[in-house]
């Protein structure tokens, strides 16, 4: 045989079957032959609770997998923090956790803050803001900007053809179909209407702008290019079941003008002497409101007494409850700390003068 | 374990008229009647007539068969499978006993391992030319010793050794020329 280019012997391969066939010739021990029986037959016996047995790392695996599934399935269906937010003026605290304030459009809807890049955003009422960078274009509602001090990189608020420079401060911004408008809490910012100049305006003041529909509407004498900043303390009026909103009287729109230039000649007291004549004048209850507000702000922001603001803010409460300015008189109290005061007695404010 | 006959019990397996325990029980102890001296023969060729030897690798070669069971298409032609389970079963034996009887290995294991003696029964053969081819065939590497035998004993191609132990045909092709070299060396 020639295997593989090497030649085997027929004498070799005989010996090798010689040697093979003696041992097929060999029987097997019958004790061994029982012995491998009975293993056989035990093992037989054995493999269905061995395969039993092997299930179960097959359940483990599949009820690790479901809890996993169920985790992430959990994690996946949490509220994003972007799209359901929610504001309560009462809990904008420091101290209170807001969510992370990301990048695109946002619904601002519920009574949480949100904060990014020292930036607070937080809603009176349900808001659609689009936020790149550092600008922020508020679509429609209203807001409450809380902006730490930068030092550089100045925060860029746009509200229709309004835009409002901000390097630290606390705003509210308004804006929907009828027109925006801005009230300044704290520090000063710049607002630009249109292509005017910007203007830098104080803590307190009210400024406001007509939308580019309402101007043509021809509500408004004043357009985009020449809107006069108006230092009105307008309020947004919503009643439920209609959009009906206040549109200033020729008296109170007088009175404030000469509230405003009061206030910027410094004669504080005067102008809150002026609101309180005003408001014994002025018969339409919302006019009162804008007035009453008016002068919680002078005594509150320019007079800076906590306590008279604080009475005159629980006067304002007590008259006119969830009125128009209900969510910002509260954040005043808030931050005035009124309800800590021990004073209870709560003279009329208004009606004294 | 039952000592039916044979059509019998096959066919209460295929009907499923038993419990499938008793019915597997029934199945194997048919097989093993059928296929043990084939598997008992291979393992004392390749075990160099050692029984106990022979008798492990039966017992392995049928525990193994019964877990496979199951996953077996035809069991009535497992000559074939059989074949190529005894044959690897007694190459990874002989590597390990050969390499449990390496030098260095049986040093450090030898406080500690009993040395294998060959049983008598695999000493002894009446004939002194058995006995020679036999402790030739013994002093191949196991490889070696395989091939040879599946070549020259079973009739197999060098491509079907190479599948039954997983070499390819180039080395299936050494090794047997290698063994036959050897064992013509030695047998000369």
């Amino acid at each position: 045989m020639n295997t593989a280019g090497t030649d085997v012997g027929e004498s070799t391969i005989a010996r090798l079957r010689e040697l093979d066939d003696a041992y097929a010739a060999r029987p097997r021990s019958a004790r061994a032959t029982d012995h491998l029986r009975r293993v056989l037959e035990r093992r037989a016996l054995q493999a269905p609770v061995r395969t039993k047995l092997r299930l179960w790392p097959a359940v483990a695996f599949v009820a690790g997998a479901l809890l996993m599934g169920v985790a992430v399935r959990m994690h996946a269906s949490a509220p994003e923090p972007q799209t359901s937010t929610s504001i309560a003026l009462e809990a904008v605290d420091d101290e209170s956790g807001c969510a992370r304030l990301g990048t695109g459009d946002i619904v601002v809807t519920g009574s949480r803050c949100l904060e990014d890049d020292g930036v607070r955003i937080t809603a009176h009422r349900p808001s659609r803001l689009r936020r790149a960078a550092v600008d922020y274009w508020l679509l429609e509602g209203e807001v409450l900007f809380d902006v730490r001090p930068r030092l550089d990189d100045r925060i860029h608020v746009h509200a229709g053809e309004a835009s409002i420079d901000v390097k630290g401060t606390r705003f509210v911004v308004r804006f929907d179909a009828e027109g925006g408008g801005v009230t300044l809490l704290e520090g000063r910012v710049a607002v630009r209407v249109g292509d005017a100049p910007p203007r830098d305006i104080a803590s307190g003041e009210h400024v406001s702008w007509p939308s580019l529909t309402a101007a043509k509407r021809g509500s408004a004498s004043t357009g985009p290019g020449d809107a006069p900043l108006e230092n009105l303390g307008e309020p947004e009026a919503e009643e439920v079941g209609s959009r009906r909103r206040l549109t200033p009287t020729p008296d109170l729109q007088s009175l404030l003008a000469e509230v405003h230039a009061l206030r910027e000649r410094g004669k504080y007291e005067q102008a809150i002497a002026r609101l309180r004549e005003g408001a014994e004048r002025l018969s339409d209850p919302r006019a009162r409101q804008v007035i009453s507000y008016e002068t919680g702000m002078l005594l509150e922001r320019q007079v800076r007494d906590p306590e008279r603001a604080c009475v005159h803010w629980r006067e304002h409460e007590h008259r006119f409850g969830g009125g128009l300015y209900a969510s910002l008189v509260r954040r005043s109290m808030s931050r005035l700390r009124c309800h800590e005061s021990k004073r209870m007695e709560t003279p009329s404010a208004l009606e004294s003068e | 374990m039952t000592t039916e006959p044979r059509a019998s019990s096959k066919a209460q397996v295929h009907r499923g008229a038993v419990d499938p325990v008793e019915a597997l029980a029934q199945t194997i102890d048919r097989l093993y009647r059928e296929h043990h001296a084939t598997v008992y023969r291979l393992a004392l060729r390749y075990g160099s007539g050692n029984e106990a030897w022979a008798e492990d690798v039966v017992q392995d070669v049928f525990l193994t068969l019964l877990d496979a069971l199951p996953s077996l298409h035809d069991v009535d032609h497992l000559g074939g499978w059989l074949y190529r389970v005894t044959t690897n079963r007694c190459l990874r034996k002989l590597r390990r006993d050969r390499f449990l009887d390496h030098p260095v290995v049986h040093a450090c294991l030898g406080p500690f391992r009993d040395r294998a003696v060959d049983p008598p029964e695999a000493q002894v053969f009446a004939r002194r030319d058995l006995e020679r081819t036999r402790s030739v065939l013994a002093l191949l590497p196991p490889k070696e010793c395989i091939v040879v035998c599946m070549h020259l004993l079973d009739g197999k191609s060098q491509v079907e050794i190479g599948q039954i132990l997983g070499f390819s045909k180039s080395y299936a092709c050494k090794l047997l020329a290698r063994g036959m070299a050897r064992l013509q060396r030695e047998l000369r």
